[in-house]
C-alpha cells in the first residue's frame, strides 16, 4: 500500500513537471483534499445509521439461532476431523454475521474461529485446511443485502439504489464458486 | 417488478430488527446510539486513508499523469469498453476499503450512480471484500506468517468478481 501510494506521488508530480503542468500539482492536491471531506461527511450519517441498526442486530436472539441451524451445512466446506464444539460455533457465527451483514460482530468471531482452530492444528507454523477455508470465506463479500452500498447510490441520488442487488449476488456467487475451487485445489498443493 | 420488490428489503430489514429487538426486551435506543459511535468512529480512523488517495488519485488525474500511463491499455480498454475511470477501483479493491470507497463515491460524484462507470463500481463494491487486509487480520491473531494459498484463491476470486461485474453492467443486464 505505502509502495503504491509513494509511486502514484512521485510519477504524478514527476510528470507534471516534465510536460510543464506544475501548476496543476497544487491546485489538484486543494480539489482533492477538499473533496475528500465532502466525501467523509457524506459518509458519516450512512455509516452511523448502519453501525447503529447492526449493533441493534447483533443483540438479538435471532443471529444466534440462525447460527445454530446453520452449523450442519458447515460439514460441506470443512473438514470434520479437524473441528471442536468451539470452532463450529464461532464459524457458524462468522459466517452468519457475514451473511446478515453484521460486520463487527463477524471480525470478531473469524478472529476466535482461527484462535480456537489454531489451538487443534496439528502443524503450529501454517495454517491447516480448515482455516484457508474459512479465511477465503471471509475474503468473499457474503453479505446478502449490500446496505452500504445502496446507500452510498442514494446519497449520490441514483433513480434506483437497490437496482444492484440481484447483480451482485450473481457476481458473487460466481467469484465465491472460483475462490472455493481455487482454495481446495490449493489446500492439496501447497504445503 | 423484481426491481419493486427488492426496494422493499431494506426498509422491511429494519422493521424486522427492530421487532426481534423488542421481543427479546433489549434497550433498542441505547444499543442504537452505541452503534452509531461506533460507527462514528469507524469514520473517524478511515478518513486519514480518504485523505490520502483522493489526493493521489486527483494529482494523478488532474496533472495528466493517468492518461500517460493508461495509454498502452487503451485499446484493450476500448475493446472490453471498460471505462478509465473504474481502473484505480480494480486496482485498490483487494488493498484497503477506505481508499476503495473514496474512488467509489468519486466516480458517483463526478459520472454518477446510473452510468455505466457507476454501475461497475457498485457491483464491483458490493460483491467483494478487502482481501489483503481480512488475511492480515485473521492469520495475525493466531501469529502466522505463512498464507499458504488463501491470497491466490481470494484475488482469483476478487478477478473474477470485476470481469464478471464488467460483462454485466457491459451486456445491459443492469
Amino acid at each position: 500500500m505505502s509502495k503504491i501510494w509513494c509511486f502514484i506521488i512521485i510519477i504524478a508530480v514527476t510528470i507534471a513537471t516534465i510536460s510543464g503542468n506544475v501548476d496543476t500539482v497544487i491546485s489538484s492536491i486543494m480539489k482533492g483534499s477538499t473533496a475528500s471531506v465532502e466525501n467523509v461527511i457524506n459518509l458519516i450519517g450512512m455509516m452511523c445509521f448502519w453501525g447503529g441498526m447492526f449493533k441493534i442486530f447483533s443483540e438479538t436472539k435471532f443471529l444466534k439461532v440462525f447460527a445454530k441451524k446453520f452449523s450442519s451445512l458447515l460439514y460441506l466446506l470443512f473438514d470434520k476431523k479437524e473441528l471442536n464444539d468451539k470452532s463450529i460455533e464461532y464459524i457458524s457465527l462468522n459466517i452468519t454475521s457475514n451473511l446478515l451483514g453484521v460486520g463487527n460482530a463477524a471480525t470478531i468471531n473469524g478472529i476466535n474461529a482461527v484462535k480456537e482452530l489454531q489451538k487443534i492444528n496439528k502443524n503450529q507454523d501454517r495454517p491447516n485446511n480448515n482455516m484457508t477455508t474459512l479465511i477465503l470465506l471471509n475474503t468473499a463479500s457474503l453479505q446478502i443485502i449490500p446496505t452500504n452500498m445502496i446507500a452510498l447510490r442514494a446519497l449520490y441520488n441514483s433513480t434506483n439504489p437497490s437496482a444492484i442487488i440481484i447483480p451482485i449476488w450473481i457476481v458473487t456467487i460466481c467469484s465465491l464458486v472460483v475462490g472455493i475451487i481455487a482454495i481446495k485445489i490449493l489446500n492439496n498443493r501447497v504445503i | 417488478m423484481l426491481n419493486k420488490i427488492v426496494s422493499y428489503i431494506i426498509p422491511l430489514m429494519i422493521i424486522f430488527i427492530i421487532i426481534c429487538a423488542i421481543k427479546d426486551k433489549k434497550d433498542v435506543f441505547k444499543l442504537f446510539i452505541e452503534g452509531a459511535l461506533d460507527g462514528l468512529k469507524v469514520v473517524y480512523s478511515i478518513f486519514p486513508y480518504i485523505l490520502a488517495i483522493t489526493v493521489a488519485m486527483y494529482v494523478l488525474r488532474d496533472t495528466g499523469a493517468l492518461n500517460i500511463l493508461l495509454k498502452p491499455l487503451k485499446p484493450i480498454l476500448t475493446f472490453f469498453n471498460i471505462p478509465q475511470d473504474i481502473i484505480p477501483l480494480l486496482i485498490m479493491r483487494p488493498l484497503s476499503g477506505g481508499a476503495s470507497t473514496s474512488i467509489v463515491m468519486d466516480i458517483f460524484k463526478n459520472s454518477g450512480p446510473d452510468t455505466i462507470s457507476g454501475k461497475m463500481a457498485s457491483v464491483i463494491m458490493g460483491a467483494t471484500e478487502t482481501t489483503f487486509y481480512t488475511v492480515t487480520i485473521l492469520l495475525g491473531a493466531v501469529g502466522l506468517k505463512k498464507s499458504r494459498g488463501i491470497l491466490i484463491a481470494g484475488i482469483l476470486a476478487d478477478i473474477t468478481a470485476m470481469i464478471i461485474g464488467i460483462l454485466l453492467v457491459n451486456l445491459g443486464k443492469i
